[in-house]
């Protein structure tokens, strides 16, 4: 079964990149969205793994995305979408 | 911001959750559907967060999954506050008075405020709006807005326009007066031309008639300045001429050396005063003597509510004698003295030179203002017949 998924991503993929489709819809991808340094929203991920006042950590489809700063508040945690306040400093996939 | 508010109208409880992965609950919420949001670190092992009061009871069950423990720190929100003031009906019943009474009073217009009456009085406007049962206190339902200004037109003298606006509970009459049309120029009648005070003629310049008086000649009031009959026949006309005088206006006042000045002794009392409806209640004030500082905190004006709430602070003050320094002795002298001259002169004179004289008395100063000025001193006065 999961090898017939991999083999349908670089199909998907390929007709992603052709008819200039998000790749949020087809490919089940996270949209990370980030305004200056004090607001992060991340859409269609699996959930947070990691958290605390300096530090996050969320999984997604494609690897876990960690979120570094301080005075972090997660403003709202909703399905598939959360959104991080505070003062960011480093973003970086794992 | 609007999610803050929906949260606020629905209630919600702050909880913090301890264990040694809290998140792991947070986390599982969100699996089964509850909304989170404002999660918080409050140390390792230690997470705060809002959810509503049935997102906690739902919350209970996961407790043990996640091996965590889970209190409410702070109730917030609408249903939380309601269900606060059911064990105290009297503050809720007093609420809804006053909001019940700041609704009825909000339909009655409370201030009536008339503008553009320069040469008009304001209290014929007040007295026409009165006719049309319009007074302070009239509910603004039973107002005929339309054709109220034509209406008050009919009802008042030397007014060309009225425009009434209604503003919350206020009532903003517009005026715009007549401009009476100028006086027609008899040109026939014939006419001398006379002095109309004492003065000096500063010059002259005859279009009809014949000059009488020189330059720098002194007259008097009723002196004639150009005569209306001709001399080589006899003929009578309206004399005509431009003619500028110099006239002097003296004004005098004495300044007393001792005055008595108010000085804040220190004291202070803060108090509150609330205007429903122009009517004023404020705290008893300490003092008897004081000035006031009135800060407004509350207008409701700004939300169409005839009630104003404000802050004062009330300084006691006590008079005390101080002597005054001769420049500002000489000073006021010369003010109060200029002000007594040119309360005479008329408003179309110029003003040409100013000198004040001082005469120092046992007590004070008597100053002396003379002011010159240039103005037009000429009047026609019609010839009789025969």
């Amino acid at each position: 079964m999961k090898a017939a998924r991999k083999s349908e991503k670089p199909i998907r993929r390929g007709l992603t990149e052709a008819l200039d489709l998000p790749a949020d819809v087809l490919l089940d991808e996270p949209t990370v969205s980030v305004e200056g340094k004090r607001r992060l929203t991340v859409d269609n991920h699996k959930g947070v793994e990691e958290f605390d006042g300096e530090k996050l950590t969320v999984k997604t489809s494609i690897g876990a995305l960690r979120v570094s700063g301080s005075s972090l508040v997660l403003e709202d945690l909703g399905c598939g979408s959360l959104l991080l306040t505070g003062t960011i400093r480093s973003i970086e996939w794992m | 911001m609007a999610l803050s508010l929906w949260y606020s109208l629905r209630g919600y409880v702050k909880i913090q959750v301890k264990g040694s992965a809290p998140i792991r609950l947070i986390e599982l919420a969100r699996e089964n559907g509850i909304p989170v949001r404002g999660i918080q670190s409050e140390g390792p092992g230690v997470l705060t967060a809002c959810v509503t009061p049935k997102g906690f009871c739902m919350l209970r069950s996961l407790n043990r999954k996640a091996k965590c423990s889970v209190r409410i720190v702070q109730k917030s929100g609408l249903p939380f506050l309601l269900a606060g003031l059911r064990a105290r009906p009297m503050l809720l019943w007093g609420g809804v008075a006053a909001l019940a009474a700041l609704y009825l009073l909000s339909g009655r217009i409370w201030r009536i405020d008339v503008s553009g009456c320069l040469h008009t009085d304001e209290a014929q406007v007040i007295e026409a709006l009165r006719q049309e049962g319009v007074t302070e206190g009239t509910p603004i339902r039973a107002i005929d807005h339309s054709g109220l200004g034509n209406r008050l037109i009919l009802r008042t003298k030397g007014l060309a326009w009225i425009g009434v606006t209604i503003e919350g509970t206020r009532l903003l009459v517009e005026v715009v007066e007549e401009t009476p049309p100028p006086e027609a120029l008899d040109d026939e009648t014939p006419a001398d031309i006379v002095a109309t005070k004492k003065a000096m003629i500063a010059s002259i310049f005859v279009y009809e008639g014949v000059a009488q008086v020189k330059e720098g000649q002194t007259v008097q009031p009723g002196q004639v300045l150009v005569s209306g009959i001709l001399p080589h026949d006899g003929r009578r006309v309206r004399a005509r001429a431009d003619i500028a005088g110099r006239v002097w206006y003296t004004g005098k006042a004495y300044v007393s050396e001792k005055t008595f000045e108010f000085v804040r002794t220190g004291r202070v009392q803060e108090a509150l005063a609330i205007e429903i409806a122009g009517m004023e209640a404020a705290e008893p004030a300490d003092f008897e003597l004081y000035d006031t500082e009135r800060t407004v905190t509350c207008d409701g004006f700004g939300f169409f509510l005839p009630m104003t709430v404000s802050r004062e602070i009330r300084y006691e003050i006590r008079s005390t004698a101080v002597r005054r320094e001769e420049e500002e002795l000489m000073r006021l002298a010369r003010e109060a003295s200029f002000h007594k001259a040119t309360a005479q002169i008329p408003t179309d004179a110029r003003i040409v030179a100013t000198e004040t004289t001082y005469q120092r008395t046992e007590n004070g100063v008597i100053a002396i203002t003379v002011v010159e000025t240039s103005e037009n001193i000429a009047a026609a006065s019609p010839i009789p017949a025969g």
